[in-house]
């Protein structure tokens, strides 16, 4: 059973600007990231500390296996793969904030872990909402920093999707942070 | 997308200045950049401090809380927490089991307010199992002090839970050190735990995932003992996860990583494990060992004073380590090392037995086992140069889900000996090495599995042994990932290298060769199979109990075999040593004896003995499901058995509610592909063409037939057959397609297809020919086809009496009407002497029989 061939020919028609395409493809990529993620949990007594790198290899394996030779390929791959895992953190930040506002879903007696993140939600949307004014003013920075955060890519292995050397990419992160941290309203 | 434009600090002009000055800045040094900046500060002060504070590299990065929002992300997969299950009210998570989450929940009574702990049981493990009422009254027999009570269980169509006594307390190992208890304290706590599952032995309950983490202990001082039945109810062997086991890997005892049944001495075991661990203050490092070594209480005691990640000692005094050893060199090394002896025989016989011993420890009196001679422990204590089979089943586990990363993780959790430290990396290297962007391209996890074997001989040259079990292992794997080929061609090597180095005769040769063989039936080659099976057979014969297990691999795999030869009576007698000896081996019932007697039923399906074979199917049928409860999959496949069994038979009502039931659970069970449903279908499809009944099979068989096509079904050429008999019978002008279509199917499968079938098929295009016009030609093949059954080993057939009714129609046709009402009779004959007279089909020709004889 594989679905290396469908994903890969959705991948390119996508690029080539077939939009419905790039949906399923992101509708797979994503529904793996999640399925995965699930497992791990379900699966091992202790938490496992996943990290995006782990998670975005292992959908990477699964779905595309040896077939994503292509750069291009592999840069859309990994575009889906950090959009799904920028989408689930938006989602989830979401999910958590209306619980903290008792949607009805929990008790007071909350332990302190779920009073913690939420504080991060918010910051997390707020982040969210810079980053996509970061997408629509300097798609490379925002594309160079969501790689490395959602879809955890080193510099190195940016650079090569990029075609950049790795200095490049590194002050292109600063950017993008500093960049985050203007709309955030921190003027340093 | 207006909105996200919005969202822009710059104007898309302004934010092209900034960029090329942001970059032109960048290339310079940072005297040169402030310079810059500052006569640049006189034209547009604006812009300056903005590229400033772009490129400052000081700041604090804002992307913190959107990493941690990333890594904590996946900490509670369940963002979302129902409020109710069942009459609970949940209140908060309290963790998560290797089974499902856990909640602490709430039922309000007439005047009370009752805790529970509710354990969500996970999709895929909830799926395999309700909790019937047999269910329900082995977790209330376990009623004890020691034991968290089970309160209550259900199931709806979103989930499966199960409510036990709350317990407010700590873990065993965390309530010792944080009370900082001494050792007569830990055994006596101890103690508390063995009276529970000494409890639910004699309740004939085995708990099988006893681990320190499954003890809590409350504020009293009361040991309780989670998840008691849970794992027995729970742990079925499922063909299709056979990762699924629940147990832990660092406390199973090794039949249960061999994949033997868990017994009272599995218990054992792991409470052996359990007291080590209360005393010495960490876990015994069981996974790098092989398999059949005993422990003694020198490297107990060796160890529990040597390791890498110290947990603070019992009494954290500073002589407290070198008490700890001192008892473990002593009897109580010897109570743990005689509880987790690596033969379940040569381990306490109960837990009884165990608490005596225990009793005795605390008031300074002799233990009841004997003291063994040092000569003959260090003899017994043999260092083997090969894998643990805790990798082997480690590595199959994480293999065979593809799963990357857990079995890599898997990997470094466990601690081991160093050889096996040297086959685990390795393995765990054939796979760490995922970079999607090494420019040697993209590789799949087969070209994984096939590197790796072949740098298993420069990695191991020294370790011959080792080699053969790394190849076996991956050979497994790439058998079951569908590379029987690759698989055959690393199990060749794998052979061939075990017989040099542990001789022609060794068990180990038997038990390669079938999994060689194994590999050779699933690339087709049966006759290779056949001969791979039958060596090993003969090196296993006399290889006693510890290879049980392949020796029943070997038989099995040439019964089926024979079965598909048609040598119905080799299969059934191979079948029934298979039989006799499992139920040696593991006592009068079990699920494994149940598909036992399922393939003597089919042997006597096959054969034509119905009744028998219904006997035989209904005792499978109910062994089975008191073995594992009526939705486990593995009820499919005998009740396929016992549906065709009870139509042919004569109660066809029974055998297409039967059928029915085994379709209805095959299409809830099973994945969407799978072979089996085409085949149950196809049985029912049978059933109804022998019943008469043809719009009903038309309809099933043509569901049957895509089914079959689709799954690339070895039965689509007798499916299509039968369909094209049943369109014949309707009279429908689709027939000759499907009848030729069916003829050119069976054709290319000659070695595996049943003659009797051949020639039926062969006998009904013929009709459907003479029914389209070519009487001649027609007569032909039918006349052949009845002569190539009379002759061959099969001419004692039902699908005899088949054939002569059709070639009876055929020859009415070409006016011979003597002759064929000869056949109609003959053919009556094998009906009653088969199906007996008051059998539907035998009754069916009976009528056209005097039907026809009326007409003369």
């Amino acid at each position: 059973m594989s679905d290396d061939a469908p994903l890969t020919s959705w991948l390119r028609a996508s690029g080539g600007g077939d939009d419905n395409a790039g949906e399923r493809a992101y509708a797979i990529v994503y529904a793996e990231l999640r399925r995965l993620a699930a497992r791990q949990l379900a699966g091992s007594g202790n938490q496992a500390t996943l990290t995006p790198t782990a998670l975005v290899n292992e959908a990477y394996l699964k779905l595309a296996g040896g077939s994503l030779a292509n750069l291009n390929d592999r840069r859309h791959f990994f575009n889906l793969a950090a959009r799904a895992m920028r989408q689930t953190v938006i989602d989830h930040a979401r999910e958590r904030l209306a619980e903290k506002r008792g949607g009805g879903l929990l008790r007071t007696q909350l332990d302190e872990g779920i009073a913690d993140s939420a504080l991060d939600s918010q910051q997390v949307l707020a982040i969210e909402q810079a980053l996509t004014g970061l997408d629509a003013q300097d798609p490379e920075l925002a594309e160079t920093f969501t790689w490395r955060v959602f879809a955890g890519l080193t510099a190195a292995q940016i650079a090569e999707l990029r075609g950049v050397t790795e200095r490049t990419v590194q002050r292109d992160l600063g950017l993008a942070r500093n960049y985050l941290r203007l709309a955030l309203g921190g003027e340093g | 997308m207006t909105q996200a434009a919005d969202l822009r600090l710059f104007a898309p002009e302004r934010w092209a200045d900034v960029r090329k000055l942001v970059d032109r800045l960048d290339q310079l040094t940072p005297t040169e950049r402030a310079r810059e900046l500052q006569a640049l500060g006189q034209n547009d002060a604006e812009l300056a401090r903005i590229a400033g504070m772009l490129l400052d590299q000081t700041l604090e990065s804002v992307a913190e809380p959107l990493l941690r929002a990333v890594d904590n992300l996946f900490g509670d997969a369940r963002a979302t927490v129902p409020t109710r299950i069942g009459p609970f009210r949940l209140l908060r998570r309290i963790g998560a089991g290797g089974m499902g989450v856990v909640y602490l929940a709430e039922r309000e009574g007439a005047d009370f307010t009752q805790r529970v702990a509710l354990k969500l049981l996970d999709a895929n493990v909830a799926r395999m199992n309700r909790f019937a009422s047999r269910e329900r009254r082995i977790l209330a027999s376990l009623a004890h002090p020691n034991i968290t009570a089970f309160v209550d269980a259900g199931s709806d169509d979103a989930s499966t839970w199960l409510a036990m006594e709350y317990v407010d307390g700590e873990t065993l190992v965390d309530y010792c050190q944080n009370r900082q208890l001494d050792l007569r304290g830990r055994v006596m706590l101890f103690d508390q735990v063995c009276a529970a599952v000494a409890h639910a032995h004699a309740q004939l309950v085995v708990h099988r995932d006893l681990k320190p983490s499954n003890v809590l202990v409350n504020n009293e001082g009361a040991a309780k003992l989670l998840d008691f039945g849970i794992a027995q109810i729970l742990d079925v062997t499922d063909e299709r996860t056979p990762a699924t086991r629940v147990f832990t890997p660092e406390y199973a005892s090794p039949e249960q990583l061999r994949g033997d049944h868990a017994t009272t001495a599995t218990d054992v075991y792991s409470l052996g494990l359990m007291l080590y661990e209360l005393i010495a203050g960490k876990r015994l490092p069981t996974l790098g060992r092989p398999g059949d070594a005993d422990w003694t209480t020198a490297e107990l005691a060796r160890l529990a004073t040597t390791q890498p990640e110290p947990l603070p000692n019992p009494a954290a005094t500073p002589g407290a380590a070198k008490l700890v050893a001192r008892q473990l060199r002593g009897d109580l090394g010897r109570i743990i090392a005689h509880a987790v002896a690596a033969e379940p025989a040569h381990r306490y016989a109960s837990v009884l037995q165990l608490r005596e011993d225990l009793t005795r420890w605390l008031e300074h009196r002799p233990l009841t086992i004997a003291r063994r001679k040092f000569s003959y422990v260090a003899a017994r204590f043999v260092r083997r140069n090969r894998v643990a089979v805790a990798v082997a089943a480690i590595a199959i586990a994480g293999l065979i889900g593809l799963s990357v990363v857990a079995l890599w993780q898997a990997q470094r959790a466990r601690v081991m000996a160093e050889r096996a430290d040297r086959a685990r990396s390795f393995l765990a290297d054939m796979f760490a090495s995922a970079d999607p962007f090494s420019t040697k391209g993209g590789r799949t996890s087969v070209d994984r599995l096939r590197d790796g074997a072949q740098r298993i001989e420069e990695h191991f040259a020294d370790a011959p042994e080792t080699q053969a079990e790394l190849r076996a292992t991956i050979a497994s794997v790439l058998d079951r990932i569908g590379e029987p080929a690759q698989a055959r061609d690393l199990m060749l090597r794998s052979v061939e290298q075990l017989r040099q180095v542990h001789g022609p005769r060794a068990p180990q040769v038997g038990v390669a060769l079938t999994k060689l063989a194994l590999a050779r039936e699933d690339s087709g080659d049966l006759d290779g199979a056949h001969a791979d099976f039958s060596a090993a057979y003969a090196i296993l014969q006399g290889s006693g109990p510890a290879y049980a297990k392949a020796r029943i691999d070997a038989v099995t795999g040439l019964a089926k075999l024979a079965n598909l030869r048609g040598d119905f009576a080799d299969a059934e007698r191979m079948h029934e040593s298979v039989l006799k000896e499992r139920v040696e081996s593991e006592g009068p019932e079990s699920a494994d004896i149940a598909m036992d007697l399922m393939n003597l039923a089919a042997d006597s399906l096959y054969a034509e003995r119905y009744a028998k074979s219904q006997e035989l199917a209904q005792r499978a049928h109910v062994m089975l499901e008191h073995a594992v409860g009526p939705r486990h999959a593995r009820n499919i496949y005998v009740d396929n058995v016992l549906g065709l069994a009870q139509a042919n038979a004569g109660d066809i009502d029974a055998g297409m509610t039967t059928l029915r039931g085994a379709i209805e659970l095959a299409r809830a069970t099973l994945q969407p592909g799978a072979m089996m449903i085409g085949n149950v279908i196809g049985s029912l499809g049978s059933v109804q063409l022998l019943a008469g009944d043809y719009a009903a099979a038309a309809v099933t068989l043509t569901e049957a037939r895509a089914l079959n096509k689709a799954a690339k079904n070895p039965r689509l050429g007798v499916t299509a057959m039968l369909l094209g008999l049943t369109q014949l019978r309707l009279q429908g002008t689709d027939a000759l397609a499907t009848l030729r279509d069916a003829r050119e199917i069976m054709a290319a499968q000659t070695s595996s297809t049943d003659v009797a079938y051949a020639t039926w098929g062969q006998a009904a295009y013929a009709a459907a020919l003479a029914a389209a016009g070519d009487a001649a030609e027609a007569e032909r093949l039918a006349r052949e086809a009845r002569a190539t059954l009379l002759a061959s080993p099969r001419a004692k057939s039902v699908r005899l009496g088949e054939v002569d009714v059709l070639l009876a129609e055929v020859l009415d046709r070409n006016k011979r009407a003597d002759e064929a009402r000869t056949l109609r009779a003959e053919a009556l004959a094998t009906f009653q002497r088969v199906y007996g007279p008051d059998h539907a089909r035998t009754r069916a020709v009976a009528a056209q029989e005097s039907a026809s004889g009326r007409n003369q």
